[in-house]
């Protein structure tokens, strides 16, 4: 870090302390594009390898040659926080950067999404990389890739108020696991089932969402494999408050940005001027009139909140003033409960917000319909397109030697991919030994059944 | 800041790994070609390209599976900026309605279908086809070349068979000897002068291959047609090259006439009027004797056309291909005829049923295409006649 940025990092951290930020110790690191683009595509410095982080990588790459993306900053759910500037950014854009840090820092700190996370998750991913380094070593790349596959394509699935850490489910719930399949009296005619959980009564005891949980307690997999699923576990549940909080914590980094860049006295005019552009690129509607800029909207709607608190605190209406009413709300929210509260009627005239329905007309032209500018319309709206991993929820039903059942929670929201069913079916039949059911709908709603078995994918 | 905070270079070597997991993901988009190598056979990108240099062909990344929407119910959602009211209805272009990335650090979920250029050589692709189509012939220096043999003069000795005796050499050598003496005259002729060829047997090993490129431009010809004859010949000089050392090509363009033409006047120009598909292979038939004897060259002849041949032509291109057939490795006529066409030429009346009914050799082959994905069958067809018609007649 050149000697301009640290002493602007200093006025930054002291400015920060005024604005009663509570953030993780930062550790920052100049990079070049490439390492950011690496980390980037990783999510984490450090995970087990697999190819998709490269296809990701590639496609980042490719993004920013096209000049689609341009990345300025990136920072890591960590205690302390890891935060990479570009070497290439101008001095404004990185000292914009490293405001703009310690709000996403102070979320991580303060959410109650984000302390349910592993704030240590840096150094925990980089020990997990190297054990997948070491079964690779020992079962070989394409055993450990094929595992690793298996794991990603239902890892989306988890059961976030459940969490992370579970306990099985009681005996109580009719579950017996039998200590040694091999001595049952029909083994050797029904070969070796490959799982171990034998059914007396329902099983599981209710729908069970995380299916790579349910593997890991049940299905027999070798001790790498369960740590592999287990590994890929719990970096879904590290990342899944970032999927539901992105307007509140893009939303709070660049209010911490403005407002520390606004106070910042070391600043000469050209460069507030030049600070004033990057703003506004970053938080301005976009030009995609279709789909909101998330750090657009909740740097709006913490904004109003700021106001309407400090007019409050002023009246005596609220203990609080706005900045801590803004950290409350940080606190306590996530991108759904945001919008619901926050959001006013004001603020969708005020942004020219609408609802609305992509219809095709008898030309086959791609017409636009506006529903509505109400704004229970759009919170509904808003919330739905926020909803979790924006996975579709798959649980299971019942599973035994037999099979497995399992069906779509949720199949108001949108059918499913045929293709990528076929597939992730196969992986379970391969990885509980026995057909796989499950219950859909298709595009009229009708119910639907595929089958995965030893002949195959059919519905 | 803590000062005891691990350094982030002790923790990650950064650059080094997104480029070894690009790495794999580049061997298994690699492997993926192999697997779909042919569905690339006609990508536009591989057909315009020059040389051997690498091409770049779009991809779609490798599917990473996973519980998925397919069609969402929700087709809307919420926009911004624009002062509207309920009711409104806006015609927007392709683009607009499309989410834009993320632009965060944050792994992504897109759900759009992505694509990306895998960097590849034409070389790498001929093998993966040339695999795929399991010609094992095709292998170089296989029984790839003509081997010519003929006995030359390798040296002049003083011992041999009178039948081998070489009176200019002999008579030189008197005149030599002789006018060592004093007076270089032809006199005295005896054993010491007397020369024999002595003969070596020299084979000639031949490599070449002539190429008779040949396609109908008339009015019906259109751009599509011509495409799928682009497509086939591309990779049939691109499969050739690998088995011969020297290769001519000579583009034959006909509508009722034939001319010899260059490559570029020969994808491009279109005339109007009729076809007659015998003039080229007249065309071609004259060629061969006149440039490319059998015996130097291996002959391969292809005649593309969309069928709409003159009646009373059809028989007279089945003689010329008679004539041809002692002349060539491979001999082929191609139709295309996409499906959508009007079929108001029947069937009994095209060239090519007439081909199949009278002529039944391995070196020939006639065959219809109706869409780019049937270039991959085509050029089967053409390289499994030219197979057999090697083992039967060299090896």
């Amino acid at each position: 870090m050149n000697n301009n940025l640290k002493e602007k990092l200093k006025e930054i951290e002291d400015i920060a302390e005024e604005l009663r930020l509570d953030y993780y110790p930062v550790v920052w690191e100049v990079v070049g594009q490439e390492v950011l683009l690496g980390v980037m595509s990783y999510g984490l410095p450090t995970r087990g390898r697999h190819w998709s982080y490269g296809q990701s990588y590639e496609y980042q790459k490719m993004q920013g040659e096209m000049g689609h993306s341009k990345v300025y900053e990136l920072v890591l759910n960590n205690d302390p926080s890891y935060a990479f500037l570009l070497d290439t950014n101008p001095d404004i854009a990185n000292i914009m950067v490293m405001a703009h840090v310690f709000g996403h820092s102070h979320c991580f700190k303060n959410n109650y999404l984000f302390k349910q996370t592993d704030n240590k998750m840096v150094y925990h991913a980089a020990e997990r990389a190297r054990r997948i380094d070491d079964y690779i070593e020992q079962y070989g790349l394409k055993a450990v890739e094929h595992i690793m596959d298996i794991a990603f394509s239902m890892d989306k699935n988890i059961d976030w108020h459940k969490g992370v850490l579970r306990e099985p489910y009681s005996s109580e719930s009719g579950v017996k696991k039998s200590k040694n399949l091999a001595d049952t009296e029909f083994s050797d005619i029904l070969g070796t089932p490959k799982q171990k959980a034998v059914t007396q009564q329902t099983f599981p005891p209710y729908p069970e969402y995380d299916l790579l949980w349910f593997l890991i307690q049940y299905a027999d997999l070798k001790d790498w494999e369960k740590d592999i699923f287990q590994i890929i576990r719990e970096e879904s549940y590290y990342f899944y408050p970032q999927y539901v909080t992105k307007r509140l914590n893009e939303g709070i980094a660049s209010w911490v940005h403005a407002e520390i860049m606004y106070r910042m006295k070391s600043l000469t005019e050209a460069e507030y001027l030049e600070f004033v552009k990057i703003h506004e690129r970053v938080v301005q509607p976009g030009s995609n009139k279709l789909n909101i800029n998330p750090y657009f909207l909740g740097f709006t709607i913490l904004n109003d909140i700021k106001k309407k608190w400090d007019e409050k605190y002023k009246n005596g209406e609220s203990e609080i003033d706005g900045i801590d009413k803004i950290y409350e709300v940080v606190a306590n929210e996530d991108d759904t409960s945001f919008v619901r509260l926050y959001l006013t009627q004001e603020i969708v005239d005020d942004l020219n917000l609408f609802c609305y329905k992509q219809i095709v007309d008898k030309s086959s032209n791609q017409i636009i319909k506006i529903t509505s500018t109400d704004l229970d319309d759009v919170i509904e709206h808003l919330v739905k397109d926020t909803y979790g991993y924006r996975t579709p929820e798959i649980c299971i039903v019942s599973a035994n030697h037999d099979g497995m059942e399992l069906e779509q929670a949720n199949p108001e929201i949108g059918t499913l991919d045929p293709k990528h069913l076929k597939n992730v079916m196969g992986y379970l039949f391969e990885i509980w030994g026995a057909p796989i059911n499950i219950k859909t709908v298709d595009e009229e709603g009708k119910e639907l059944h595929y089958t995965f078995d030893e002949l195959g994918f059919s519905g | 800041m803590s000062k005891e905070n691990k350094s982030l270079s002790d923790i990650w070597s950064l650059k080094r790994r997104g480029k070894r997991d690009s790495d794999r993901h580049k061997e298994l988009v690699k492997d993926a070609i192999k697997k779909h190598g042919k569905d690339l056979i006609t990508e536009y990108n591989i057909i315009t390209t020059d040389g051997d240099k690498k091409i770049k062909v779009p991809i779609k990344f490798l599917d990473q599976y996973k519980f998925k929407y397919g069609k969402l119910n929700n087709n809307g959602g919420v926009g911004q900026g624009v002062d509207t009211k309920p009711g409104d209805k806006f015609r927007i272009g392709k683009d607009n309605g499309q989410k834009p990335g993320s632009g965060s650090g944050k792994p992504g979920d897109e759900t759009a279908e992505r694509t990306y250029d895998a960097e590849v050589s034409i070389d790498e692709l001929v093998d993966v086809l040339l695999k795929e189509l399991n010609l094992p012939w095709m292998e170089p220096n296989q029984g790839s070349s003509i081997v010519a043999e003929y006995e030359e003069v390798d040296s002049l000795e003083k011992r041999g068979i009178n039948p081998d005796l070489d009176l200019k050499k002999t008579i030189l050598q008197n005149i030599k000897r002789n006018a060592a003496k004093g007076s270089a005259k032809i006199a005295n002729i005896n054993q010491s002068d007397f020369r024999y060829r002595s003969w070596e047997t020299v084979r000639e090993y031949h490599s070449n291959a002539a190429i008779y490129i040949m396609m109908d431009r008339s009015g019906s010809m259109g751009l599509e047609k011509r495409y799928i004859v682009k497509s086939f010949y591309f990779w049939m000089v691109q499969f050739l090259k690998k088995r011969y050392d020297n290769i001519k090509l000579i583009f034959i363009a006909h509508d009722t006439e034939a001319f010899i033409v260059d490559q570029e006047q020969f994808f491009s120009v279109n005339s109007g009027g009729g076809t007659k598909c015998s003039s080229a292979f007249k065309l071609a038939y004259e060629h061969i004797l006149a440039n490319h004897p059998p015996d130097k060259y291996c002959n391969y002849v292809m005649e593309w056309s969309d069928g709409d041949n003159w009646g009373d032509d059809n028989i007279k291109c089945v003689e010329y291909v008679e004539k041809l057939l002692p002349l060539v490795t491979a001999i082929g006529y191609g139709e295309v005829t996409p499906n959508a066409e009007s079929p108001w030429i029947r069937d009994d009346q095209r060239l090519s049923s007439l081909f199949s009914e009278k002529i039944n050799r391995t070196r020939f082959v006639s065959m219809r295409v109706s869409s780019r994905d049937e270039v991959f069958s085509a050029l089967k067809m053409f390289f499994n006649i030219d197979s057999i018609s090697k083992k039967k007649s060299i090896v």
